[in-house]
């Protein structure tokens, strides 16, 4: 099955991340106006009969989606929100940050021709016959505008793909 | 298909380092950037290139450097909380605490002696004044019994 994980640098481990329990989720702190900070977390297939081509990691604006699948309180509208994420194992640098999209996406499989040149492609985990139980790191930044009120928002990184059995 | 993974987003007015980047963090605090990176993969080749790493400077040079570094961690922090106090200024400039004199008549009489014309309400710019105006008494009443030592 995809996970996504953080790194925990107190226990030197990766950390499995919450699905609507909210038991570890990633958790970002930001002031209104400040600087933003970049949060580094990993994508993997723990499943070695498993493998998922056509990924895709975003984080939803609305509420919209996930029915029957979160069962949180509240779920908060991020509209307001600068939110970016960008791949690869170094941290992206500001002029990397400023050409990317706001609320992108990323995807899998790479471009063969072009690398990951935009910093938005991950491979595929796997294909027939093979999986790929590696980690792929991503990186999630977010800027909250100094009008925002202060307070707790939840929400989710949503991973979409197609499964298939190695 | 598609799964939902949990994220949290903590927003607050008064954290000085939360909206700090890792570098200002580390400069402040001391810490070598690539150890303390949150979210970096641990990293053995570290710690095998630091067995090979040059001496270490000469204790002056390292004290040195190391003041020259708290006095920049020192400002960078003042410099953090003075915008944010900023802001909260701005997000609070409508606050005002109003008091019943005859309930309260040191508190009347004290604004009165500070703030002319006003003894019933405080605004919060007379809150942050009468911070600043503690702060330079402290300073002058310190100035003054140095100078009687």
């Amino acid at each position: 099955m995809i996970k996504i994980y953080k790194f925990d640098t107190d226990l030197q481990d990766f950390q499995e991340i919450s699905q609507g329990t909210f038991d570890n989720p990633v958790t970002v702190k930001s002031t209104p106006g400040g600087l933003a900070s970049a949060h580094k977390l990993w994508i993997r297939n723990d499943d070695p009969l498993k493998f998922y081509n056509t990924v895709s990691i975003d984080i939803p604006k609305e509420d919209a989606e996930a029915p029957g699948v979160i069962n949180v309180g509240h779920r908060d509208t991020l509209v307001d929100f600068d939110l970016r994420m960008l791949s690869g194992d170094v941290e992206p640098t500001d002029a990397e940050w400023a050409a990317a999209a706001h609320w992108g996406t990323i995807s899998s499989p790479l471009d063969v021709q072009h690398g990951n040149q935009s910093r938005t492609k991950i491979p595929d985990l796997g294909e027939a016959g093979a999986a790929d139980t590696g980690f792929y790191p991503f990186w999630v930044k977010i800027t909250t505008p100094g009008s925002i009120t202060p307070g707790e928002r939840l929400f989710y990184i949503r991973a979409s793909y197609i499964e298939g059995v190695v | 298909m598609a799964l939902y993974f949990d994220f949290r987003l903590r927003v607050s007015n008064f954290s000085v380092t939360e909206g700090l980047q890792e570098e200002e963090k580390d400069r402040i605090f001391f810490k070598n950037s690539t150890a303390t990176r949150r979210g970096a993969k641990p990293d053995g080749r570290k710690l095998r290139s630091e067995q090979n790493s040059p001496p270490p400077e000469a204790p002056v040079e390292s004290i040195v450097k190391r003041l020259t570094a708290l006095r920049d961690g020192y400002q960078a922090v003042e410099k953090a909380i003075d915008e944010r106090f900023e802001k909260i200024a701005k997000d609070s400039e409508d606050l005002v605490f109003e008091f019943n004199p005859h309930d309260r008549p040191d508190l009347a009489d004290a604004l009165a002696r500070i703030f002319k014309g006003s003894n019933n309400k405080i605004t919060y710019k007379m809150y942050l004044a009468a911070l600043k105006l503690d702060k330079e008494i402290s300073l002058q009443i310190g100035e003054t019994l140095a100078d009687g030592v």
